[in-house]
C-alpha cells in the first residue's frame, strides 16, 4: 500500500537556517514550553530550521495547520493516526524479529494486522468527519483515504486474515517445565496449558475465602513483555504447528505488501501536530493568531511575543505592536532600557520563522515577505580565549553579510557592537548598516547609540533607507509602555530619552527627594 | 479488610510533643514516679511516653478501662497473652530471615542455576510456609485462650469472635494443609512448573508458579501428575539462552509467589500487631496496683466526665512522695502516715489558689493533683478513694523552685507565655510559686492577670503562691473580664502553729 498524502511536503534543497538563529530565538525553550512531546519538539524544530521559502509549500502546510487549529475532529483524527502509527513502528522495530528469524512469518502477519487496523480506523474517521469549513487541501487528502480501490485492497487482506487471530489466541497460556534431579537440571520442556489451578491461584482462592487481599497474586511478575529465545520459540512452533503453518502461508502472500514509508509519516505528523498544538493553545488562552499571506512586503499588525504567553501573561496584559515595511524594511530600534525592544525584535523573528514553517503567526493580521535566509545576532558573553566580544561580533557580522542574498534576507541585530567604545561602535554600526541597506537586507537593529538616528535620517534619500522605531515611555511618570512606534527622524528628541534613562526627569527627581526625606 | 486489635486505642490519633509538656513532666517528676513503680527500663520508657501525652478521647479511656477489667476478672489472661506474644516474636524473627533471603532471589543473575540460588529460593518458600503455619497457630492459641474467659470489653469480645470465625473457616484448614506441604516437601530436587501468559504478539506477558514439587514424575498416588502423557511435551534443550530464560521465568514466578506468601503472612498477623504495643500498659497497671497495695495507698479507677471541667478526688496522695517515703523507711507504709486531702475543683471553679506556710504540703498537694490527672487520664488506677475527672488536652506544671538558677522573671514570663501559646479550654495548669523572682506587687498583678485570662479561656490554673492581694486582684479582674465561675481559695491548715498538712477552703 502506497502513501497517499504528505502532511508536510518536502521542499527543494535550500540552505537551512543559520545555526545561531535557533539559539538566539531560544527556539528549543519556546517549543519545550508549549509542547509536552519531545518528538513534536524535535519535528517542529526541524521544520523551522529548514526555513522553507517555497510559497506553495508554505500555503499547503498553512491549510493543513489551519484546519487542525479550527477543527477538533480533524485534529483528533491526525493525533490518533500518529499514536497508532507509533505503536505500529514499535511493533515493527521489535528486536525479537531479528533475534528469532523463525518469527519472520509472524512479523508479516502482525504488521499487516496492525496496519489494517490503523488504516481502517483512519479511513472510517476520514469518511465520517464533517468537512464543512475544511480547506480544499485537506478535503483532497481525506478523500484519497477512503477511495474505492483502497477499500477493496483492505477487504481482501481482512478476508485472508480472518481466523488467524482467533487461532493465535488459543495459545494464551503455556506451561514450561524445568525439572531437577539430584541437583541437576534434567528436563526443560513445554506443554500446552492444563486445567488445574496453579499453586499461586490455589493460594489466591484460599486467601480470598479467608477475606484476605489477594491482589499480589495477580500483580504481574514480568513488567515488560519479553520475547522467547529462539529454541523456546521453535519448541512453541512445533507444539502449535497447525496454527503457525497458516501464518506461514499468509506471510508468503503478503510479505511485500507493507510499505515502510508509512512509518516516515510519524515525523511529519509530529511536526504538523506540534504547530497546531502551539496555535490551538494560544487561541484557547484568548490570543489572536492568523494564517499569514505571502507578500512582497511585510505588514504584521498587533503581533506579540510567544515568550510573553509562555510567561503566563493574559491577553489584556500584553502590549501589541506592529511591524510594517513602508519605504524602509530595515529599522533601528532605540529607547530606554527594559522598554520592550528585545521582545519586539525576537517577536518579529518568531513571526518570520513560524510563517515560513507553517504559515501561521501570533498576530491579528499579517502579510509577510518570504525570505531565503534569516540571521540573528544577540550579544554573547565574552569568550575566555582572549578573542573578546568585539572580535566575535565582527566575525559574525561578516559572515551574515557574506551569506545574505540580496533583497530576500532578514537580519536581526540586538545591541551589536555595544561592547566597545561609543565612537568605534558608531563607526562599525554605520558600516554594517551601509552594507545592509546596499544589499536590501530587511531587519532590525536594537541599539543604544542615539546618534544612529541621525545616521538613519541621512539614509532617507537612498533606494533602501533605514527607518527608526522607538520604545515609548509615559511622558509624565516615565513608566515603560512597551510600545514600539516609528519615530519621525525630523522631530525626534534625543535629550528626554537620555534623561529618562538616568532618572533625571523632574518627576523622577522629585520622587527621589521624597524618598530621601522619608529615610531620614 | 482484617480488623486491627489495639489494646490502647479505639480511635488512634497522633500525639505531638512540646517543650512545655516536657518541662511539665519534669516538674511533676513523672519519670521518678514511673521508675519508682517499675524497674523494667523498656516499660519505664513506654509508660513515660504514654503518660506525658494525656489521652483526651473518652472512648479510648473507656476502652482501656474495660480491657483492664477483663484482665482483672481473668487472672491468668495477661500471662496467656504473654505466652502467645512469644510465638509472635518467633514469627517476627522468621520474617526477618525471609527479607534477607528474598533479596538474594531478586539479585540472582543469569547463567545456569547454581545450587545455592535454588536453595535460597526454596528456603524462602519453606520459611514463608512455616510463617503461615506459625501465624495460624497464633490464631488457634488466641481462640483457645479467649474461649474460656469471662470477657466483657468490646476489644476482647470482638477479638474472640474474629478468631473463632477465622479458625472455623474451612479455608483456614486448607491453607494450613497447603502451607504444611510446602514447608515439608521442598528440597534440593525441587522442580518448577511455570505457567506463562502470552500477549497478542506471542511474547511473555506474565508468569506464575504452577507447581513446586520434588517429584514431577509421580503417578497414581493421589497427587496431580505433572508429566502429562496424554499431552504433547516438546523439549526445549539446554542451550545457554533458553536456560537463562527459563531460569529468569522461574525466578520471577518465585518472586511473585514469595511476595504473595509474604503478603498473606502480614495480612494474617496484622490484627495482632498492636497487641504487643499495648501490652506493656496492662503490665504496668498490674504493677501499679501492687505498688499501691505495698504502699498502703487507696486506689480507684476514675470516672470520666465531659460536662464541665471537673477534678473531684477525695483522699488524694502524692505517689512520688509516697515512693520516696517508702524508700527511706520500708517498715512503714506511707499510706498509714501520710495525710490525704480532698481536691475538689468543680465545674464552677475557675481557678484555685493555695496559700499557707512553707512545708505545709502545698507542693505535695499540687503534684498529687497532677499525677492523678495524668494517671487517671491514661485509665490507670489513681491513689485516692474517689475520683471524677475531665480529660484535658494538656497538663502543664511549672514548679519554679526546680528551675536552675531560681528563674528570672524574664524566663518565667517567657515560659508562661509558651503555655499561653499551647493552651486549650479545660487544660490544667499547676503553678508552684510562679513570678516570685520579682517584686511581689508587680508579680501579683501579673499572675492574677494570667490566671484571669486563662479562666476566660476556660483553662484552670491551680496555683500555690505567697504573693499578696491575689484575692483583690482576681476579684477586680473577674469584674472586668467577666469570666465564668469563681476563684476558690484554700489555705494550709494549722493547729497550734503546726501544719496539719490539710487544706481548708476559705470562705
Amino acid at each position: 500500500m502506497k502513501l497517499f498524502f504528505d502532511p508536510i511536503k518536502a521542499q527543494p534543497d535550500v540552505k537551512p537556517l543559520d545555526y545561531c538563529v535557533a539559539i538566539d530565538m531560544q527556539l528549543e525553550e519556546l517549543l519545550n514550553a508549549f509542547l509536552s512531546s519531545k518528538h513534536q519538539e524535535e519535528a517542529t524544530l526541524e521544520i523551522i530550521n529548514q526555513f522553507c521559502s517555497d510559497p506553495e509549500i508554505i500555503s499547503y502546510r498553512a491549510d493543513i495547520v489551519d484546519d487542525m487549529i479550527n477543527s477538533d475532529a480533524f485534529f483528533s483524527l491526525f493525533c490518533d493516526l500518529r499514536a497508532d502509527l507509533w505503536d505500529l513502528n514499535l511493533l515493527y522495530e521489535l528486536k525479537m524479529f531479528k533475534n528469532v528469524p523463525e518469527m519472520a512469518t509472524m512479523k508479516t502477519f502482525l504488521i499487516i494486522e496492525k496496519f489494517t487496523e490503523v488504516y481502517k480506523k483512519f479511513m472510517d474517521g476520514a469518511e465520517a468527519i464533517d468537512k464543512t469549513g475544511l480547506s480544499a487541501t485537506v478535503k483532497d487528502i481525506l478523500s484519497q483515504t477512503y477511495s474505492d480501490s483502497m477499500k477493496k485492497q483492505l477487504d481482501a487482506i481482512l478476508k485472508d486474515m480472518s481466523g488467524l487471530r482467533e487461532s493465535l489466541e488459543t495459545i494464551g497460556e503455556i506451561r514450561l517445565n524445568r525439572y531437577f534431579s539430584r541437583g541437576q537440571n534434567i528436563e526443560n520442556s513445554i506443554i500446552p496449558k492444563t486445567e488445574e489451578p496453579s499453586l499461586t491461584m490455589q493460594l489466591a482462592g484460599i486467601s480470598e475465602r479467608l477475606g484476605l487481599d489477594a491482589a499480589e497474586a495477580y500483580a504481574p511478575a514480568v513488567h515488560q513483555p519479553r520475547e522467547f529465545t529462539r529454541p523456546v520459540f521453535k519448541a512453541l512452533y512445533t507444539l502449535y504447528y497447525d496454527i503457525f503453518k497458516n501464518i506461514d502461508a499468509f506471510h508468503e502472500k503478503y510479505k511485500d505488501v507493507f510499505d515502510t514509508s508509512w512509518l516516515d509519516l510519524i515525523r511529519k505528523l509530529d511536526a504538523v501536530i506540534g504547530f497546531a498544538r502551539i496555535f490551538r493553545e494560544i487561541k484557547e488562552k484568548g490570543f489572536d493568531c492568523v494564517k499569514a499571506t505571502a507578500s512582497d512586503t511585510t505588514d504584521i499588525l498587533d503581533f506579540y511575543s510567544l515568550f510573553l504567553v509562555k510567561r503566563g501573561l493574559a491577553p489584556d496584559q500584553v502590549v501589541y505592536n506592529d511591524y510594517i515595511y513602508d519605504k524602509s524594511s530595515f529599522f533601528f530600534i532605540t529607547g530606554p532600557n527594559a522598554g520592550g525592544k528585545t521582545i519586539y525584535l525576537s517577536a518579529v523573528g518568531l513571526c518570520q520563522l513560524f510563517f515560513q514553517a507553517c504559515g501561521h503567526v501570533p498576530a491579528k493580521k499579517a502579510k509577510i515577505k518570504i525570505m531565503k535566509r534569516m540571521f540573528t545576532h544577540f550579544p554573547v558573553e565574552e569568550y575566555n580565549d582572549n578573542s573578546g566580544r568585539l572580535v566575535e561580533e565582527q566575525g559574525r557580522v561578516e559572515r551574515i553579510l557574506k551569506d545574505a542574498p540580496d533583497g530576500c534576507s532578514l537580519a536581526l541585530f540586538n545591541e551589536t557592537y555595544s561592547s566597545t567604545k561609543a565612537d568605534i561602535a558608531y563607526k562599525l554600526s554605520t558600516e554594517l548598516v551601509d552594507k545592509v541597506l546596499e544589499h536590501d537586507i530587511s531587519g532590525l537593529f536594537v541599539t543604544h547609540l542615539h546618534s544612529l538616528k541621525d545616521y538613519a535620517a541621512e539614509t532617507y534619500e537612498r533606494p533602501h533607507p533605514a527607518g527608526v522605531l522607538t520604545a515609548l515611555n509615559d511622558e509624565k511618570t516615565g513608566k515603560r509602555l512597551y510600545k514600539i512606534v516609528p519615530l519621525s527622524t525630523q522631530n525626534s528628541s534625543f535629550a528626554r530619552d537620555i534623561l529618562l534613562k538616568y532618572d533625571m526627569t523632574v518627576e523622577q527627581m522629585l520622587e527621589r527627594i521624597q524618598k530621601k526625606r522619608e529615610e531620614n | 479488610m482484617y480488623p486491627e486489635f489495639d489494646l490502647l486505642y479505639k480511635n488512634p490519633s497522633k500525639t505531638e510533643s512540646s517543650k512545655q509538656l516536657e518541662m511539665s513532666m519534669k516538674s511533676l517528676l513523672l519519670d521518678e514516679v514511673v521508675n519508682g513503680v517499675t524497674v523494667d527500663i523498656i516499660l519505664q520508657k513506654k509508660m513515660f511516653a504514654l503518660l506525658s501525652h494525656p489521652e483526651q478521647d473518652l472512648e479510648n479511656l473507656i476502652w482501656r478501662k474495660e480491657i483492664l477489667d477483663d484482665f482483672r476478672r481473668n487472672a491468668s489472661l495477661l500471662h496467656e497473652f504473654e505466652l502467645i506474644e512469644r510465638l509472635n516474636l518467633k514469627l517476627e524473627d522468621a520474617l526477618k530471615i525471609v527479607k534477607t533471603s528474598a533479596a538474594s532471589i531478586i539479585t540472582t543473575t543469569g547463567g545456569r542455576a547454581t545450587t545455592s540460588d535454588r536453595e535460597s529460593s526454596i528456603f524462602t518458600v519453606q520459611t514463608l510456609a512455616d510463617c503461615i503455619l506459625k501465624i495460624q497457630e497464633i490464631y488457634e492459641q488466641y481462640g483457645k485462650t479467649l474461649a474460656k474467659k469471662d470477657l466483657r470489653s468490646e476489644l476482647m469480645v470482638s477479638m474472640r469472635e474474629f478468631v473463632k470465625t477465622q479458625v472455623e473457616n474451612p479455608a483456614f484448614g486448607e491453607l494450613k494443609a497447603l502451607a504444611s506441604e510446602l514447608a515439608e516437601s521442598l528440597n534440593l530436587n525441587t522442580s518448577f512448573v511455570i505457567l506463562t501468559k502470552l500477549d497478542k504478539y506471542i511474547r511473555i506477558l506474565d508468569c506464575e508458579m504452577f507447581a513446586l514439587t520434588s517429584d514431577p514424575y509421580n503417578y497414581g498416588q493421589g497427587t496431580p501428575v505433572l508429566k502429562d502423557k496424554d499431552k504433547t511435551v516438546i523439549s526445549i534443550g539446554f542451550d545457554v539462552d533458553s536456560d537463562q530464560q527459563l531460569q529468569f521465568l522461574a525466578e520471577r514466578s518465585m518472586i511473585k509467589l514469595v511476595s504473595f506468601m509474604e503478603s498473606i503472612t502480614y495480612q494474617l498477623k496484622k490484627p495482632f500487631d498492636k497487641i504487643r504495643d499495648g501490652f506493656y500498659f496492662y503490665d504496668f497497671a498490674a504493677i501499679l496496683e501492687r505498688t499501691y497495695e505495698r504502699l498502703g495507698l487507696p486506689m480507684c479507677i476514675p470516672e470520666f466526665c465531659t460536662e464541665g471541667n471537673r477534678f473531684e478526688c477525695k483522699n488524694i496522695y502524692d505517689l512520688w512522695f509516697a515512693l520516696k517515703q517508702y524508700q527511706k523507711n520500708r517498715n512503714e507504709r506511707p499510706g498509714d502516715v501520710l495525710v490525704p486531702n480532698d481536691a475538689i475543683f468543680g465545674k464552677d471553679c475557675a481557678a484555685y489558689v493555695i496559700t499557707g506556710k512553707n512545708n505545709a504540703g502545698k507542693t505535695v498537694f499540687l503534684r498529687a493533683v497532677g499525677i492523678i490527672q495524668l494517671l487517671g487520664q491514661a485509665a490507670l488506677p489513681v491513689p485516692c478513694t474517689e475520683a471524677v475527672i475531665t480529660p484535658v488536652a494538656g497538663v502543664y506544671a511549672y514548679f519554679t523552685a526546680l528551675d536552675i538558677g531560681q528563674g528570672r522573671f524574664e524566663e518565667e514570663v517567657e515560659t508562661v507565655s509558651g503555655f499561653l501559646d499551647m493552651l486549650k479550654p479545660n487544660d490544667m495548669l499547676l503553678f508552684n510559686e510562679v513570678y516570685q523572682s520579682t517584686s511581689f506587687d508587680e508579680a501579683a498583678v501579673a499572675l492574677s492577670e494570667f490566671i484571669a485570662v486563662a479562666a476566660l479561656y476556660k483553662a484552670r490554673v491551680i496555683s500555690v503562691t505567697h504573693l499578696p492581694d491575689m484575692k483583690k486582684h482576681l476579684s477586680q479582674l473577674k469584674e472586668k473580664l467577666r469570666f465564668d465561675g469563681d476563684v476558690v481559695y484554700a489555705k494550709a491548715e494549722e493547729k497550734d502553729g503546726v501544719s496539719t498538712h490539710r487544706f481548708v477552703i476559705e470562705k
